[in-house]
């Protein structure tokens, strides 16, 4: 019978999270016995359904009720416990739960360390006393936690894993009312002032002056929407920038499109960029840390962040060299490949646990 | 200590009854639950950490399931039966087994063949009250016996049609068919009646709102069973039985013994299903098969259910062949 892995959150709002742990469930689930458990609040349950769905064990925990969590963890023994925490005051009970019941703990932390109260990082520091391993998704989340505690820290980056378009190229562009010879440009990001889309909007008319078949694309829902949405009035670019809200069909649009662009002034490690290489659709970045990342800093389209010139320069290159822009998207898929799939990932993390694991099998024979 | 595996096929209200029950046992493992209602499925997967999935087959898909229930509605049987015996794994199962006696005996064929643990719910075999009866009843056998389930109409729709639930004798009466089995001996002929009346609360309810029959048994004893489901409140289930100088009364919660010295009442102090799932647990772990209803038995039982529905369907007492 397979190892079981337990892949465990108590965030309130597994949203990015959430998807990572399906993602690597996934991607593990031919190796381990892997069971998904969260909360049983609404966000919780419906991550624990999607879980179900792609043929992960799951298991709803009610954390007001810490006895019964840690009788469960106490039965799954002896096994691994792998802590997922969107921001360090996350997933602390569930480390000390879990070390208590004799379970090895592995910790992934999703963002930089940001915590400032001394309170809190104090709780953090005692809290990291139990746990055996730890992965950071991106650069720099591995570096602004590498000195925080002498528990070990590996980088494995987050991976996407690549989703097929359902519909074909035309039938979408026919569906956005865009003309095959129009150039389709796609931004898929939260509208939030972090991802630049003023910096795009900005950038639009020198762009359309050169490529008067451009159109713009931005999909996403969040609080800049009718801040962008008049900007674009204001400039007169109806006709040429559409705003689609959220969509669940996004492999289908990066199907449809001519180019991926995004904007933005700072990032993590931006998984819509990550999911645009996996396309093999071309890319244009910002010198943002996390875009770097993910494209690499010889990538020939970046701009600068907040530089609408830089931007509307990078995006011009790249429609006047499709050859060359197509050349590098099928570069940019061997690098999602080599660095970012999700088998990728999948493949780390089990080497990660097997060395937690055999260590602490080690540490069971001695004592 | 290694965990027995089980999965689930069906995950309604009778299912849950078994897994408050198996969630207690430190040597069971509640590892996956199929259900034509993923959502169903996957809330009684998430109680356990265990897999869900919207049909049998993926359940038995797993290859290290040790054992099935089976808690389907008494329409739905044969396809999970059938998979599950082709898959070589005990199983238990919900009575009614079937509503069509050929698919049965069938089942009850290609279990014997496969040489399966197999466990049927009648329940009723696990009472303490059930233990008493059959003490007393060694010395003095009954001769006189007395069924009863006059109860209210069930709130499941597949319940109120006749070619969903095989109707009240079926679905219900049939645990105190069991029972006078299982306390009297085999049966050999029956008469049955039934009537219906039609309620505006009830649309499309087809199946009789009372039915009797008389029964007669192998060892000489005769007896009749009465059900009807136009109560509002479960008035009486239970089983009567008479003999020389005894007089005993099996509700499902107690029973009373009368010698002629008073009506004492003693009152179950255990819970059936417990031991009935941890009879059917312990014979999949190849310690002792104590299980008392196996599928051969429970199909002994609905053989007479089922005679009862064709005598009133044809008007004629059944005689029961092989018994």
């Amino acid at each position: 019978m397979k190892q079981r892995i337990i892949l465990v959150t108590d965030s309130e709002e597994p949203s990015g999270v959430g998807e990572h742990m399906l993602t690597l469930g996934s991607g593990l689930a031919d190796t381990y016995d892997v069971v998904l458990a969260a909360p049983d609040h609404e966000a919780g349950t419906s991550l624990l359904h999607r879980a179900a769905a792609s043929g992960l064990g799951v298991k709803a925990l009610d954390l007001l009720n810490p006895r019964q969590v840690r009788g469960w963890l106490a039965d799954q023994a002896p096994t691994l416990l792998h802590v997922h925490a969107g921001i360090g005051w996350e997933g602390h009970d569930l480390v000390r739960y879990g070390k208590a019941a004799g379970l090895a703990i592995v910790r992934t932390e999703h963002l930089p360390y940001l915590l400032t109260s001394p309170i809190q990082q104090a709780a953090y520091r005692a809290m990291l006393l139990s746990v055996d391993g730890r992965i950071a998704v991106s650069q720099a989340v591995y570096d602004s936690h590498k000195d925080r505690s002498s528990a070990r820290l590996v980088l494995i980056h987050n991976g996407v894993t690549h989703r097929p378009p359902t519909v074909s190229r035309e039938q979408m562009r026919q569906a956005l009312a865009v003309a095959p010879d129009d150039r389709l440009l796609l931004t898929v990001a939260r509208l939030s002032p972090q991802k630049g889309h003023a910096v795009l909007v900005d950038a639009a008319p020198a762009i359309l002056a050169r490529f008067a078949n451009a159109k713009f694309v931005l999909v996403g829902t969040g609080p800049e929407r009718d801040k962008i949405s008049a900007s674009i009035s204001q400039a007169g670019l109806q006709q040429n920038v559409v705003m689609l809200g959220h969509r669940t069909d996004v492999p289908d649009l990066l199907a449809a499109a001519d180019l991926f662009i995004l904007p933005s002034l700072f990032e993590g490690l931006p998984l819509a960029l990550l999911e645009a290489m996996a396309s093999k659709l071309p890319v244009v970045a910002t010198t943002a840390g996390g875009s770097i990342e993910a494209i690499g800093s010889d990538h020939p389209y970046l701009a600068t962040q907040g530089d609408a010139a830089s931007l509307g320069d990078a995006i011009i290159a790249a429609l006047d060299q499709p050859d060359q822009a197509k050349a590098e998207g099928d570069k940019a898929f061997r690098r999602y490949n080599e660095r970012f799939s999700t088998a990728r990932m999948a493949a780390e993390t089990a080497n990660f646990y097997q060395s937690i694991l055999h260590k602490q099998g080690a540490r069971g024979t001695n004592s | 200590m290694s965990k027995t595996r089980i999965g689930f096929i069906g995950v309604g209200g009778i299912a849950n009854r078994h897994l408050a029950v198996l969630e207690q046992f430190p040597d069971v493992e509640l590892a996956g639950f199929a259900d034509p209602d993923f959502n169903r499925a996957v809330d009684a997967a998430s109680r356990f950490g265990a897999r869900a999935y919207s049909d049998h087959q993926s359940l038995l898909d797993d290859p290290t399931l040790d054992a099935v229930y089976i808690c389907i509605p008494p329409f739905a049987h044969g396809d999970a039966e059938r998979a599950v015996i082709a898959r070589g794994l005990p199983f238990f199962v919900e009575k009614p087994i079937s509503l069509d006696l050929g698919v049965a005996e069938e089942l009850a064929l290609a279990v014997e063949q496969a040489g399966l643990v197999t466990g049927v719910g009648y329940h009723w075999r696990y009472k303490d009250t059930v233990e008493e009866a059959r003490q007393r009843l060694a010395e003095r056998p009954a001769q006189l016996v007395s069924g009863y389930w006059l109860d209210s109409t069930p709130p499941p729709q597949w319940w109120w049609r006749m070619d969903r639930s095989g109707g009240q004798m079926v679905e219900q009466t049939t645990h105190i068919i069991d029972l006078a089995r299982y306390l009297v001996s085999e049966v050999t002929q029956v008469f049955g009646l039934a009537s219906h009346l039609d309620r505006e609360a009830f649309p499309g309810l087809d199946v009789p709102t009372a039915s009797t029959a008389s029964l007669r048994f192998a060892s000489g004893a005769v007896g009749n069973l009465a059900s009807t489901s136009l109560l509002n409140w479960s008035h009486r289930v239970g089983l009567h039985l008479f003999g020389d100088g005894i007089a005993l009364e099996l509700s499902d919660h107690d029973i009373m013994v009368d010698v002629g010295a008073g009506r004492p009442v003693l009152h179950a102090q255990s819970d059936p299903v417990f031991k009935e799932d941890r009879d059917f647990i312990d014979a999949v772990r190849g310690e002792t098969n104590s299980i008392r209803c196996s599928y051969d038995e429970a199909l002994k039982t609905h053989r007479v259910a089922l005679a009862i529905n064709q005598s009133i369907r044809e008007g004629r007492a059944i005689n029961m062949s092989g018994g």
